[in-house]
């Protein structure tokens, strides 16, 4: 059928005197719409990549965190602080440009790499695969990834950790994890950072820890603070905990 | 801001079936975007405008069907269709809920010329 003339019939000349537009009619032209399944999952590629380097982590024992926040909540000086009592981790810095993390994590000793993600603004499965075999070697037992820091894009996705861990820090208000609530509601851990400047800021614990039980009923909740380290314990145990269950997506 | 790359992803993996179903143009792409999917949709319009660009998709209509939050409850087991920023069963208010519907990010169709 023509798209222009909604004729069925070419040769129907009673037909043809009725409109007036004046191709041929030889219909070998391609007005015809037509319809094309597709039923594709749009993040499809990166999920499938996702898979295997959990496999690859998890034919090698490797533990694999991902960690994602606002950028300046405080991701790369917990890691500094986490080299001092877990030296032998391996850090993966995501960062839209230079190597500014890298090289605090390189002065305080951290066996790290960092990974630029340019003109976008989160880390993809593709990325974390490159380093298959590269900087990501068998030997390694815990992988830490440290996201581009933004709490919209990263959380899209998966790079087949075993944990994805949230970090919230006091100045940033209580709010946010309503405002962002498909990254807290996939945390499986959220750190609350910063809890020193939590007195001056006159930060509400009981309406933030609310907030976050509203779209996430069971992530694990660790307060601290990552200048004075108190309670960086419960984060050194959750990471030490060998025996956790590799995550189902 | 994923919704670029998203869209030019997208973008080029539809290109491509358009040109082996010997398509001369895309009029439409149909979308289905859960409310969880992580996309803002407003910024994905803006996106996918700029990754048509010369491409047989350029002038394409989007169409996404926009699919809500429907959660199971595991305490009273009803079904509920609660907001994203209150995740818990609208019956007994428990936050023991399962997400069912409301993560998705697919593409359903495209209607081609
Ligand atoms: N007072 C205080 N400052 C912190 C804490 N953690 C990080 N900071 C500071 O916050 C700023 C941003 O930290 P950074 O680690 O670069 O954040 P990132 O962007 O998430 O990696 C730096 O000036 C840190 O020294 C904390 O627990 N308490
Ligand atoms: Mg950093
Ligand atoms: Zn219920």
């Amino acid at each position: 059928m023509c798209r222009d003339c909604g004729c069925e019939a070419a040769n129907d000349k009673a037909f043809f005197n009725h409109h007036h537009h004046d191709h041929d009619h030889d219909h070998h032209h391609h007005h015809e719409i037509k319809t094309i399944d597709i039923e594709q999952a749009i993040l499809a590629k990166n999920d499938a990549l996702a898979e295997k380097n959990r496999e690859y982590f998890n034919r090698h024992n490797i533990k694999v965190f991902n960690i994602i926040s606002s950028p300046g909540s405080g991701k790369t000086l917990l890691l500094e602080k986490t080299l001092k009592h877990l030296p032998n981790i391996s850090i993966i810095i995501g960062d839209q440009e230079k190597d500014f993390d890298a090289k605090r994590i390189a002065a305080s000793g951290g066996r790290t790499i960092q990974l630029n993600t340019y003109s976008s603004c989160h880390l993809n499965a593709e990325m974390i695969n490159k380093e298959l075999d590269n900087f990501i070697t068998p030997d390694i037992d815990l992988l830490i990834i440290e996201n581009v820091g933004n709490l919209v894009c990263p959380a899209a996705f998966d790079l087949g950790e075993h944990a994805k861990v949230a970090v919230l820090s006091t100045p940033e208000g209580e709010e946010k994890p309503v405002k962002y609530p498909v990254l807290f509601h996939t945390a499986d851990l959220i750190i609350i950072n910063k809890m020193d400047l939590a007195p001056i800021l006159e930060w509400n614990q009981d309406k933030c820890l609310d907030y976050i039980r509203k779209v996430n009923a069971k992530a694990q909740i660790i307060k601290l603070s990552a200048k004075t380290e108190e309670g960086l314990d419960s984060w050194i145990n959750y990471l030490s905990n060998k025996n956790m269950e590799a995550r189902v997506h | 801001m994923h919704e670029l790359a998203l869209a030019t992803e997208i973008v080029k993996n539809v290109s491509k079936l358009a040109h082996e179903n010997k398509a001369l143009k895309v009029t439409e792409l149909r979308l289905e975007l859960g409310v969880m999917s992580g996309i803002e949709q407003e910024a994905f319009d803006f996106c996918f405008d700029m990754a048509a660009k010369n491409t047989i998709l350029e002038g394409a209509k989007l169409s996404v069907n926009k699919i809500p939050l429907e959660v199971r409850c595991q305490k009273c087991f009803s079904l509920s269709s609660p907001e994203v920023f209150n995740i818990v069963c609208e019956k007994c208010k428990s936050n023991d809920v399962v997400i069912i519907k409301g993560k998705e990010l697919k593409i359903l169709n495209m209607e081609v010329q």
